[in-house]
Order: C-alpha cells, then structure tokens, then sequence
C-alpha cells in the first residue's frame, strides 16, 4: 500500500511534466494543426539558460524564471523565423520543418557551444523526502504536482476569462471562422506559442531540476512524451493532454516498480506497447476533438 | 458604400469567381441568388479577405481595400455571416457573442452584448450554455447575433434560412427588414430565391461564376426563364 502511494505520487510528478509539454503541444495543434516537433528545443535552449546562470552561482529561483522566459521567447521566435513561413503549408510540410527547426538548434549548440552535456547543480532539496501519515514522498515530486496544478489552474483561466483565452479557443475549433469573427491570426497563433512556451518552460524547470544536465538534445526525451501524452489524450484536446501526461507519467513509473529488476529497461518498450494497443481500441485517443475544414 | 469590380477567384486551377462585380448602396437589401456552385460564397468570402481574389478590387466607401483581412474589413464595418454558421459548438453563447465583438474596445463590446441579449431573449436565457446545443432557430439568432457584435454597417448573409424550420425562415426574414429598419445595409445569399426577391430591393444572379442577370427584386422574380434555366424551379 505505502508503495502504491508512493508510486502514485512519483508517477503524478513525471506526470504533470509531460501535462504540461502536452497541453502546450495541443494548444498549437489547435490553432495550426502542427504537432510541434520542436517543442522540446524549449527545454533545450533553457537548459543552457540554466546552465549559464549556475555556473555563475544563480539559485534555483532565479534559475527557474530564467528558464520560463527563455522558454517564451525560444517559442515566439521559433513561430517567428520558422512557422510563420510555413502557416497554410500541409500538415506534413510543417511537421518536417519542426524536424528541420530541432535539427537546426541542436547543431547550433553543437558548433557554438560544444557537443558535450553540460552539468547544471541540482537543488539541494531534490533528494529530501517529508513523511505523511507514514509514507515517505519525495519533496520534488509534491512541489511539481503543486505547481503544476497552479499552473494549470492559471491557464484554465486565462482560457475562459481573456479574450485572447477566448479567441484562441475559438480558433482551435474553426481557424476560418475565428478570422471572420475579426480574431486576427497572427497574434492568436503567437499568443499559442507564448503560452506553450510558459507551460514548457514550468516543465522545463522540473525536468532540468531532475536530470541536471544542459546538451544541444536535453529537451528531445520530456519531447517525445510529451508529444506522446498529447496524442494519446486526443490531439487538441486541452483535457486529453492533461489525462493523457500523467496516465503517462503514473504507467512509466509503476511498470518500473512492477518489473523485476532485470527487466526494468524494458519499462519504455512495454510503455509503447500498451499506447499501441490502446490506439487500436481507441485510434482518437482518450478524448474525441470535433474539427472544421479549412477554406 | 461597397462595390467589387471584375473580381476572379480561384482554387488552384478552378475559377469559382470569374470577372464579377456588384455593387451595394447603403440602406440597400441586396439579393444573391443562383445555382448551387455558381460562386456565391466564394465571393462573399473573397469580399471580406477570407480568399484572395487573383485579379479585381474591392472599395469599402470607395477605399481600395482589395486583399485586407477579415479583421481589417470588420473594422471597416463590413461582417459575415458564414454559410452553416459556423458557431463555436465549444464555446458558450456569451463567449460566441464576446469573441465576434473582438475588433472592439471592451467596454462597447459589452454594451453590444447586452443589446443583443436584448434583441434576442432567447439567447439570453442561454448564456453558459455551450452553442453545441442550441437549437436550429436559436443557433440562427447567434450568428446573426455574432454579426451585430462586430458593430458592422454592412452584413453579408450567406444561406441565413439553411437547414431552418418554415416558421423560422419567417423570422429571418423579418429579422432581415428590422436590420435593414435599423440602418444596416444587407447582402443576402439564399437557396431560397422567390422569398429572397420579395425581400430584396436589387439582386443578383449568379451561375458558374459569373453574374448572368440583375436588376430588382421585382424584376428578376418576374423573369420565369431564368427561374427555369437557372434555379431548376418552377416560375
């Protein structure tokens, strides 16, 4: 029982991070129809941020709004120099150039910076545990499931009190339509990448926190479970990426602790294979998105 | 107050539009009939920015606004109201309302919102209700509702009475000649030809494309060999 507890808390922390790159991921789905293949450059570009203010020193607190902001505008300037170009293209034109956009960062960091990972100093507080009621939990894991909850709070909000929240909404369901009601799509669609950009970078903050480690692929692992949790809820779907990160995040880590210790490496295999046999029950995902045609 | 002058559209190789032009005066109700096909919503939609016409111009109050966004024509005035309407199935019917007045400062959008909660009961009774579940007559006061939001002068209709009910083509037409009362100017585009022409004080028939015949209501509704040729009805 004490582990299942414990299990369940560690798995909603892996979890919320991959919520979070999820929901970002939908977001932009939404209102492009790309699946952002990229995202996780957000991740990657902060971890040097990280890195550069560690090395210097910098706590964890600043550290931590320095990736957020790093995040936003590695997310603005990614729609900027790259989507924008590419906006009206098919969805398969768009999903290569999110390939070309992480090809181009990671060698960036490659030529500039230097191939090798870079270690940034974890919090002290990463490995202490508090007990309740008798079951030890990890501080880390209850400040990410905390803060991801805010988090998620706050954007709910910004989604159905802002305008901006509104309109984007609005343009998720029927791009054209949101056009014709006057939301002009320039600033909704780099609205999306600026809040995908605050949800990655709170992401980002738990995910470097963990790994510690700055390298031109950090963010290519938190990526592709994020881009698996939000196809797995049912890309477009805010809920669904949310449901579809943390049942991620509770499998990943109770296949670990079922598994004989022999077999732990097998833990992502078997992971893909339980998505692949859910997307044969269920191809839509956990949550079915309503789409309109484009003119 | 707009006139589109040898406007063309097309899709890839497909001309839906070819070397179009109307013109509609302001406190006019204007008519837009024809077959299905024949380039109707392709030209509403070319005239409020949603497709980009490959030769012609468009003049709001005679200012060349050939190519503007949606939300550029929206500030000018000039709304559309979409073929199927297009709602928010999502959204509620506040937020329907809310993001249609977008072009608007917050306080004049919220003036508008509760004028049309005023003009439509009926949507008032069902603010938080997501548009997903109105019914065919109340989602119809939406999008004309939507319209209003954007404060706009001129409204192009595309198929209001589609998929409507007999009764409710009634109010959409009456709701018609009240905006009309009220100093709208309105371009309607309807299947339902003969109670268009009633309504209207020009039109316009269009087929594969091109306007083909124009002149008033009257006029057109007397012309039995267009009906016939054209429209597939009997005159």
């Amino acid at each position: 029982m004490t582990q299942f507890v414990q299990n369940l808390v560690d798995g909603l922390g892996q979890g919320s991070i991959y919520a979070l790159l999820a929901l970002g991921l939908t977001l932009i789905f939404g209102v492009m129809h790309l699946v952002n293949f990229a995202h996780g450059e957000l991740i990657t570009v902060s971890s040097y941020a990280a890195y550069a203010l560690a090395s210097r020193g910098t706590g964890w607190g600043v550290i931590a709004i320095a990736v957020i902001v790093a995040s936003v505008l590695t997310a603005v300037a990614i729609e900027f120099l790259a989507f924008r170009w590419v906006r009206g293209a098919s969805e398969f034109t768009m999903l290569l150039t999110s390939f070309g956009v992480h090809f181009v960062v990671a060698a960036l960091f490659v030529m500039y910076v230097s191939p090798r990972p870079r270690n940034i100093p974890k919090p002290e507080w990463i490995f202490d545990t508090v007990r309740i009621g008798g079951v030890a939990f990890e501080v880390v894991d209850l400040v990410t499931i905390a803060v991801t909850l805010v988090t998620l709070v706050a954007t709910g909000r910004v989604l159905r009190r802002t305008m901006f929240g509104i309109a984007l909404r609005a343009a998720a369901e029927d791009f054209d339509a949101a056009r014709i009601m006057g939301v002009r799509s320039n600033l909704v669609i780099r609205g999306a990448f600026a809040l995908s950009g605050v949800l990655a970078g709170v992401a980002g903050v738990f995910w470097l926190m963990r790994t510690g480690t700055a390298s031109p692929t950090a963010g290519l692992t938190p990526l592709l479970f994020g881009v698996i949790a939000a196809i797995v809820g049912g890309l477009g779907s805010l809920g669904g990426a949310i449901l579809g990160g943390m049942a991620l995040g509770l499998v990943q880590v109770f296949f670990r602790s079922w598994l004989p210790p022999d077999l732990a490496g097998l833990t992502e295999g078997l992971l893909f294979v339980l998505i692949a046999l859910l997307f044969i029950v269920r191809p839509q995902g956990f949550v079915t998105v309503r789409r309109a045609e484009r003119a | 107050m707009l006139s589109v002058d040898g406007l063309t559209t097309s899709y890839g190789s497909i001309t839906a539009v070819r070397d179009v032009s109307i013109h509609v005066d302001a406190g006019e109700i204007v008519g837009l009939i024809g077959p299905n096909g024949a380039g109707k919503s392709t030209l509403l939609n070319t005239t409020v920015g949603l497709l980009r016409p490959t030769a012609g111009r468009v003049t709001v109050d005679d200012r060349d606004v050939t190519g503007s966004s949606p939300d550029a024509m929206l500030r000018l005035g000039v709304a559309l109201v979409p073929e199927r309407r297009r709602l928010f199935a999502d959204l509620t019917v506040v937020e329907n309302l809310l993001v249609a007045g977008i072009t608007a400062p917050a306080a004049e959008r919220q003036r508008r919102l509760e004028e049309v909660v005023e003009l439509f009961p009926l949507l008032g009774r069902r603010r938080t209700f997501p548009a997903g579940y109105l019914s065919g007559g109340e989602a119809q006061q939406l999008a004309i509702g939507r319209a209003l939001m954007s404060g706009a002068r001129l409204l192009l209709m595309d198929e209001p009475t589609l998929g409507l009910a007999p009764g409710l083509v009634d109010l959409v037409f009456e709701l018609i000649e009240d905006l009309r009362s009220q100093g709208r100017t309105l371009l309607v585009v309807e299947q339902n030809a003969r109670r268009l022409l009633e309504a209207a004080d020009r039109a316009y028939l269009m087929r594969t494309g091109s306007v083909v015949a124009e002149g008033t209501g009257r006029d057109l509704a007397d012309r039995h060999d267009l009906f016939e040729v054209y429209l597939g009805v009997e005159g």
